[in-house]
């Protein structure tokens, strides 16, 4: 999936914020945008909204480079979580390197969880990712609220799954830097695997994460 | 599924000449000129395009050279460099121009992107369009074989269902035939009793005439010397007298019994109609009268019987079809009405048809069931004792000769059934 040009010394990775309808994707977004240093990333780029719902996509640039010269460009996307626009879901589902479902932690959107899950099983088959390969982080999301499935019971339904679990309530801006950090961290192991990042291009594991989560000087 | 509908990706890394358009840029770089600077270059970092105003590469100027990064997502994809004297002003308009060139590739991007999605959205939703079509085509080519093959299934089904059929017809007939010798042999076998009986008085009668004719025989050899007397004892030992006077009675009714059994046979041979095995001209008031006369031993002893026939032309008929329809409806008539059986046989002849009705007095037929009694298999009786194809095969017979069948149960009581038959002259 991953995006790599030798020649150019370029390597191009897709995360993905994929999840229900208003479960918060496009807030993680805006919240890495407003915590995070704007050295070395993009401008949050959000594609045309309509009453807060995203219709097509938001993206979240981030480019570092690696000792050995090598450029890496990290892009986030969020996906639209309506139902109705899984053809941009597919879309943006192609080639991706990493994903962050993020799930609603209210009681009453369960099945909507679970919904949703299931598109991205079904997707994921579609565009050729195998789930079990791909790096896949689950956010329990809104835990500021109340009426909300308990701690214990997202760790007894998912741990099963092997699944890295975070809880965030990406509104308070709690959380989110823990996820995409928890991303990162896997994506990593997998490009490292691949490419020796740090062996032959001199970037660590502490060093990668570091530069894509440098927070701003507050 | 696809894959060729796959091939568009959202997102590809885009140079500045990808994002700007030559016109832009000129405009741009005339617009630096026009605020003072001598000298405008904007660089491609990926191809090392250089886009310059007044047109050339930069000439060995004196002036102050002052360049700055252009980025789009974090990393440099171009240089915009301004020369001119005014230090100040120079830089002030290379601000200017780096946020506008930001704001520009900012929206091309999104422009770009949002094109992007929309076209591969619109071009997958085509693929997964055409893929269902695809689907739906071989789907009907399914449809279609299996509409082909279909008639051919539904012709074999059809004709193993006409073959079971014809199997039913035939246990209707066996069924008939099965309650005909029952009776039949009941009628047979009560004269055949009394046949035997009386033979074997006879026997007995012959044996004691021959034992006289020995006595009387040897009388006339002795001559003279006969014991007369003893003659007159012996006859009147072997009861001759009697005798004389009882066997031509017995002679008599075993005549009358074998002339009986011979009637039943005859009665049966002409129900069966096992001589004509097609049409034959029959007439009508025969054949409900021979019909009855097989059901002879169905009769309770306190039957009555009305019959007002009218006299019917001869009518070109199959014989045997004709006598087992009548055989079940008289049958259902006579088991309907019971020991007190009251039956009234009426038939007319209309200007175009031939009207048989045969009622009785049973207790008619239930409303809830009356509309099913011609249904193929329904029957009131217990298990083995009816097919449930009597009436049904009757109402069948008659369908096929033009007829009808109904069956009625009028407020007077008891159940008509009314047989009509178009008159030939009428059929033609």
């Amino acid at each position: 999936m991953i995006e790599y040009n030798e020649q150019e010394q370029r390597l191009v990775l897709k995360l993905v914020y994929y999840g229900p309808a208003l479960s918060g994707k496009t807030t993680n977004l805006l919240t890495l945008h407003e915590q995070l240093s704007q050295q070395g990333r993009g401008e949050l780029m959000m594609l045309d909204t309509t009453n807060d719902r995203t219709i097509y996509f938001d993206l979240l640039p981030f480019f570092l480079v690696a000792p050995s010269g090598l450029k890496i460009k990290v892009k986030v996307y969020t996906v639209p979580g309506q139902v109705k626009h899984d053809a941009t879901r597919k879309a943006v589902l192609q080639r991706a390197d990493g994903i962050v479902f993020v799930a609603d932690s209210q009681c009453y959107e369960a099945a909507n969880n679970m919904l949703s899950f299931e598109n991205l099983e079904k997707n994921l088959q579609f565009v050729g990712i195998d789930i079990d390969q791909i790096p896949l982080v689950i956010q329990f999301n809104k835990r500021d609220l109340s009426a909300i499935t308990s701690e214990e019971e997202i760790r007894s339904n998912w741990q099963p799954t092997g699944l890295q679990i975070t809880l965030a309530s990406a509104l308070q801006g709690n959380g989110v830097i823990e996820t995409f950090t928890c991303l990162l961290d896997s994506v990593f192991s997998r490009l490292d695997a691949r490419f020796a990042l740090h062996q032959s291009h001199g970037l660590t594991r502490q060093q990668f994460i570091a530069q894509l989560t440098t927070q701003k000087n507050t | 599924m696809d894959r060729q509908g796959l091939n568009f990706i959202i997102g590809e890394e885009k140079t500045l000449s990808e994002l700007l358009c030559p016109s832009e840029i000129e405009s741009l770089l005339k617009a630096a000129i026009n605020t003072g600077a001598d000298f405008a270059q904007l660089t491609d970092s990926a191809s090392g395009t250089n886009w310059c105003c007044p047109s050339g590469s930069l000439a060995a100027s004196t002036s102050q050279a002052h360049s700055q990064p252009i980025y789009n997502e974090g990393e440099q994809i171009g240089t915009l460099l301004l020369t001119g004297d005014s230090s100040k002003s120079i830089n002030s308009t290379l601000q200017l121009l780096v946020t506008t060139i930001h704001l520009l590739i900012r929206s091309s991007l999104q422009r770009q992107l949002t094109t992007e999605v929309h076209t591969t959205t619109v071009a997958q939703s085509y693929a997964e369009l055409m893929d269902s079509h695809k689907k739906l085509k071989k789907s009907e080519q399914e449809y279609r074989d299996l509409a082909a093959s279909l008639e051919t299934t539904v012709q074999q089904r059809t004709a193993e269902l006409e073959r079971t059929y014809m199997q039913l017809i035939q246990n209707e007939k066996m069924s008939c035939v099965g309650q005909l010798a029952a009776g039949v042999a009941h009628e047979i076998n009560t004269p055949m009793g009394f046949i035997t009986s009386n033979l074997s008085t006879l026997q007995k009668y012959i044996q004691r005439l021959l034992t006289m004719q020995a006595e009387l025989e040897q009388a006339l050899q002795s001559g003279e010397n006969a014991d007369h007397t003893a003659l007159i004892a012996l006859k009147k030992q072997l009861k001759i007298d009697y005798i004389r006077e009882d066997a031509a009675d017995l002679i008599d009714q075993s005549l009358v019994g074998a002339k009986r059994i011979s009637s039943i046979v005859n009665d049966l041979k002409n129900f069966s109609h096992v001589d004509s095995i097609n049409s034959s001209n029959l007439d009508l008031n025969d054949e409900l009268d021979r019909t009855l006369a097989v059901l002879a031993s169905k009769l309770p002893p306190t039957a009555t019987m009305k019959k007002a026939y009218q006299p019917l032309p001869r009518q070109s008929l199959p014989a045997a079809a004709i006598s087992q329809v009548l055989f079940n409806i008289l049958l259902n008539a006579i088991e309907a009405g019971g020991e007190q059986l009251q039956l009234i046989l009426t038939t007319a002849l209309t200007d175009t048809q031939i009207i048989m009705a045969i009622h009785d007095n049973g207790s008619g037929i239930p409303d809830e069931i009356i509309s099913h009694v011609f249904e193929p298999f329904f029957t009131t009786k217990d298990i083995g004792q009816g097919t449930g194809m009597g009436l049904a095969l009757a109402r069948q017979t008659i369908q096929q000769l033009g007829g009808k069948l109904e069956l009625a149960c009028p407020a007077s009581g008891g159940t008509v059934a009314t047989l009509s038959l178009p008159l030939e002259s009428c059929n033609e």
